[in-house]
């Protein structure tokens, strides 16, 4: 059995977002594997290391920089990757993003080829969840989302979902979408002897041409929502403190709760 | 006479039995060593001073004499003092195996009677201290020692080199034989004996045993752990001169890292357990193993040893061509290190504090060896706790161990109108903020405190902002060798494009790193301590202090400060500017046998989950003290002493300040 990735170069989760008018300055992030990716990758080798899977490809789609993403999961354990680089991409949405993912599956081998479709439950910065469902729906396969348990038998799999107040177990037949988070594993800590190997592992390298894709049907032109621009959050006021006895203090919380605050 | 004869043809084939072994067992014990690694450091240059510092720990016994151990240091000095000068009797036993009447008493009257008259003393010496010994091992019982066969044994034999010595003596003053002994006379007054023949029966018998023991020792020493009488001359004199620090690796062309396979350690490691006497004083200084964590340091060195006589035959059968397997190569009986060795908890307990450094009598190097298996298990396996892999992952994202994101490592200054380095080109110090001064509050108020004192004395300093980085230290005590040149490379760049000269540090692991470490990328220059730089300013006359800080005071010295560079007075000098002499107080463990606070190799981003928590202990030993302010010079004994105060509830009546927040509320 074969698994394929799906992985997002985003920005570390300690930037300092800066704004250049109303869109991203993009000066000064530094950009990492998206932190959800890695519990998805981290599940593939340990499905790999358990002899259930026997190949592992990543793929990004993305600027130049996406390369350093696959990178990170190459070495962790995955054999290969494939990163998809177009110009024509910017501003592609979750939408955009499923199709042209799709179309780079296919040009791998498709669903013949591939029966573990990896995922993050979402990435950092879009902060959208859709596109690995969105993968699935296209497909025609199922999806479990939000996974903390991953069990495979045969051409089945078992997973567990985490839903408000309890868990939901689903058994669902291969090919199908998985999305990790937190609790599906610890991904691991790369050796260096796996960071330099994935210095030589093979990455393929595709435009839109080489995927048949029309450039009009992704990107800005392909996508159903657009950002129209970025704010950032009004900078925190500093509190205030209410002194006093707790009769007076009590009152004039009650005073503030309604008039100012007009919550009550 | 005829008795004699076959005395000497029993002991003449002793003596070549003897003679054999030895050398066999040496050459054995010298191979096993060039099995090994080489060595990375610097170890024979600055002979005199190496000549100066064996004959100090040797002849002078200083080593075995450092506080706590004095008294048992005393005893040592004497069994030692006494073997040496019982070492021209052994000659002469020996000699009169072939010459019956071998004496070295054609030195002359005085020389010759000098050593008679120093022998016969020392021996008696030796017979007490060896009563002690065998008290202090079988009654006393003190934890670190740890009884194996050879102790009562060699214990034993010396006792009988004594005795004989004392009966040979006897028996030669009764024959008329002259002698300054006032020892053995007295002894020959009152246990005889009394007749000519008596006195032949009792020196025949004391000289085939006194030279039958010594030649039953000397090989006997190789196979025990006697072996330091040998082993701790070249341990000594090829002791590390350059402070502790850790060494490149060779990452463009090596595969492997770290150690896990004995022979892959240097032939100096091995050597330090040749040396080791068993002792365990570090191991009964050890942070890690006073507060119930499963590492022992000696043991540590002692199973190394038995490793080595155990591995390195077969390790040795199994080379080609004189290459050795490599280290994928499965060799029969050789397992690997780890969980052998050491198991994982003891590998990540150690604090790198350098206590057994210090104490240790023949200057072995315990911490490097365990930053060797860390390298190992952090490099070639990933194989490391989960906070740890948090902490990599910060240093290596935001360069800093907080992972509070990289373009905020400036904000701390936002107000204080600190120059930048890169807007004001140079300054003659650049201020080394280091990721606690620049990211965690508390450590803030002391950066804040020590730029108030260095503007108030005029000083033209500045600082990176944020393109200083994490200078590495945790990531290279905890084995991530390759995060750390990273770190190291770019920030050595950097005080290169500025051309920095001097540097001012607060934290002493930026402080360590800096000056002993960098050099190793291309980057010398002079490098001080806050405690040190302050106490110039006092010096100089550019700071004014008010004395007269009412607070019973005690300080901490922080094991990178003190033990790891020597400076322990320059912090207790600025206090005594500023806190009177009558309120300023001392913990039972100071200076350099301090106890570390927890936080040192990189410990303080782990988990303590075993045994007592080491700022715990520490804080009590400072509360224990009557004091009313506690004083640290280190961002993470700092930490350690904060957690250590709330978790005893003492916050609210203890002070606890950086010594720059103590000297800034005294200026004038």
């Amino acid at each position: 059995m074969k698994a394929i990735c799906f992985v997002k170069s985003v920005p570390d989760t300690e930037t300092r977002v800066k704004l250049a008018g109303d869109r991203l300055d993009k000066s000064e992030i530094k950009y990492i594997l998206n932190p959800y990716d890695e519990f998805a990758v981290e599940e593939a080798v340990r499905k790999k290391e358990a002899g259930i899977v026997d190949e592992i490809v990543v793929v990004s789609m993305g600027p130049a920089r996406a390369q350093e993403a696959i990178r990170s999961a190459l070495a962790m354990g995955a054999d290969r990757g494939v990163h998809i680089e177009d110009d024509s991409l910017d501003g592609s949405d979750a939408y955009a993003t499923a199709k042209v993912l799709v179309e780079a599956l296919k040009k791998e081998g498709g669903l013949d080829t591939f029966q573990l479709l990896m995922f993050g439950q979402r990435a950092i910065d879009g902060d959208t969840w859709t596109v690995p469902s969105m993968v699935a729906e296209m497909l025609g396969i199922p999806s479990v989302c939000n996974i903390v348990k991953l069990d495979i038998d045969g051409n089945k799999a078992v997973a567990v979902r985490m839903v408000e107040g309890g868990e939901e177990v689903f058994e669902v037949e291969l090919p199908a979408v998985f999305a990790g988070r937190k609790g599906l594993n610890e991904p691991r800590y790369p050796s260096l002897p796996n960071i330099m190997k994935a210095k030589r592992k093979p990455i393929n390298k595709y435009t839109l041409a080489d995927l048949g894709i029309d450039a009009g049907t992704v990107g800005k032109a392909g996508s159903f929502t657009e950002v129209l621009k970025y704010e950032l959050p009004p900078a925190r006021q500093a509190g205030r403190k209410v002194e006093g006895e707790p009769e007076e203090v009590v009152e004039e919380l009650i005073k503030f709760l309604k008039e100012e605050a007009k919550v009550l | 006479m005829e008795s004699l004869v076959i005395l000497r043809v029993i002991l003449a084939i002793l003596a070549v039995g003897s003679a054999y072994v030895f050398v066999r067992r040496a050459k054995e014990l010298i191979s096993y060593l060039q099995i090994c690694e080489k060595d990375p450091m610097d170890r024979t240059s600055n002979r005199d001073f190496r000549i100066k510092e064996t004959l100090k720990y040797i002849f002078a016994q200083i080593c075995s004499r450092k506080r706590p151990y004095t008294a048992v240091g005393i005893m040592h000095t004497v069994i030692f003092w006494g073997f040496m000068l019982l070492f021209p009797t052994a000659v002469e036993a020996v000699l009169r195996i072939i010459f019956p009447h071998f004496s070295f008493a054609f030195l002359g009257s005085f020389l010759y009677g000098l050593l008679t008259l120093l022998q016969d003393f020392f021996a008696a010496g030796v017979f007490i201290a060896i009563i002690a010994a065998l008290i202090r091992r079988y009654v006393v019982k003190p934890e670190r020692v740890e009884n194996h066969w050879d102790a009562p044994v060699i214990l034993g034999l010396i006792m009988g080199v004594v005795i004989t010595f004392f009966g040979m003596n006897m028996g030669e003053l009764r024959l008329g034989h002259e002698a300054l002994r006032p020892i053995s006379s007295l002894l020959l007054g009152i246990f005889g004996p009394s007749t000519e023949t008596g006195a032949h029966a009792l020196y025949a018998t004391c000289w085939f045993l006194h030279t039958a023991i010594l030649l039953v020792f000397l090989p006997l020493l190789l196979y025990s752990k006697h072996l330091h009488i040998i082993a701790s001359w070249p341990n000594i004199y090829l002791q590390n001169l350059e402070g502790f620090k850790q060494f490149r690796m060779d990452f463009e062309n090596t595969e492997f890292f770290g150690v896990n396979r004995v022979d892959q350690f240097s032939w100096k490691d091995l050597l330090d357990t040749y040396a080791c006497t068993y002792c365990n004083r570090c191991t009964d200084l050890c942070p890690a193993n006073k507060t119930g964590k499963p590492l022992k340091p000696g043991k540590m060195i002692q199973d190394l040893r038995e490793i080595l006589l155990e591995d390195a035959p077969k390790i040795m059968a199994a080379m080609k061509d004189g290459q050795k397997p490599s280290p994928e190569e499965e060799i029969e009986g050789v397992e690997p290190l780890v969980g052998r060795l050491l198991d994982k908890d003891a590998i990540w307990a150690c604090t790198t504090c350098g206590a057994c450094l210090h104490i240790c009598p023949t200057r072995n190097e315990h911490p490097q060896k365990i930053i060797q298996l860390r390298r190992y298990l952090a490099l070639m396996e990933g194989d490391i706790p989960e906070e740890m892999g948090l902490a990599f992952r910060n240093m290596e994202n935001n360069f800093n161990p907080w992972g509070v994101g990289f373009a905020a490592r400036a904000d701390w200054a936002e107000g204080l109108d600190i120059p930048l380095m890169s807007e004001k080109g140079e300054a003659e110090y650049l201020l080394w903020v280091g990721c606690a001064g620049a990211y965690d509050d508390r450590y803030k108020k002391v950066m804040k405190a020590l730029v108030e004192i260095l503007k108030a004395a005029g000083v033209d300093f500045a600082i990176l902002g944020t393109e200083e980085k994490c200078c590495g230290d945790s990531a290279r005590r905890l084995g991530n060798e390759y995060l750390f040149e990273m770190l190291a490379m770019e920030n050595v760049e950097l005080l290169k494009s500025y051309n920095v000269k001097k540097v001012i540090v607060a934290c002493p692991h930026g402080y360590h790193v800096l000056k002993h470490e960098y050099p190793q990328y291309g980057w010398e220059g002079e490098v001080w301590h806050h405690t040190e730089f302050i106490l110039r300013l006092i010096n100089e006359g550019r700071i004014k202090l008010k004395k007269g800080l009412a607070l019973k005071t005690v300080y901490h010295d922080s094991c990178y400060l003190g033990r790891h560079n020597g400076i322990f007075d320059e912090p207790r000098k600025v206090l005594a500017n500023v806190v009177p002499a009558e309120k300023l107080l001392e913990m039972p463990r100071n200076r350099e046998i301090s106890f570390c606070c927890g936080a040192g190799g990189g410990r303080m981003w782990l988990e303590e989950t075993i045994g007592k928590r080491i700022n715990v202990e520490r804080t009590e030993e400072a509360i224990n003290t009557g004091a009313e302010l506690i004083v640290t010079a280190c961002p993470f004994c700092l930490t350690m002493f904060d957690d250590g105060l709330k978790n005893k509830g003492k916050e609210e009546e203890i002070q606890l300040k950086d010594i720059a927040e103590i000297v800034r509320e005294a200026m004038e």
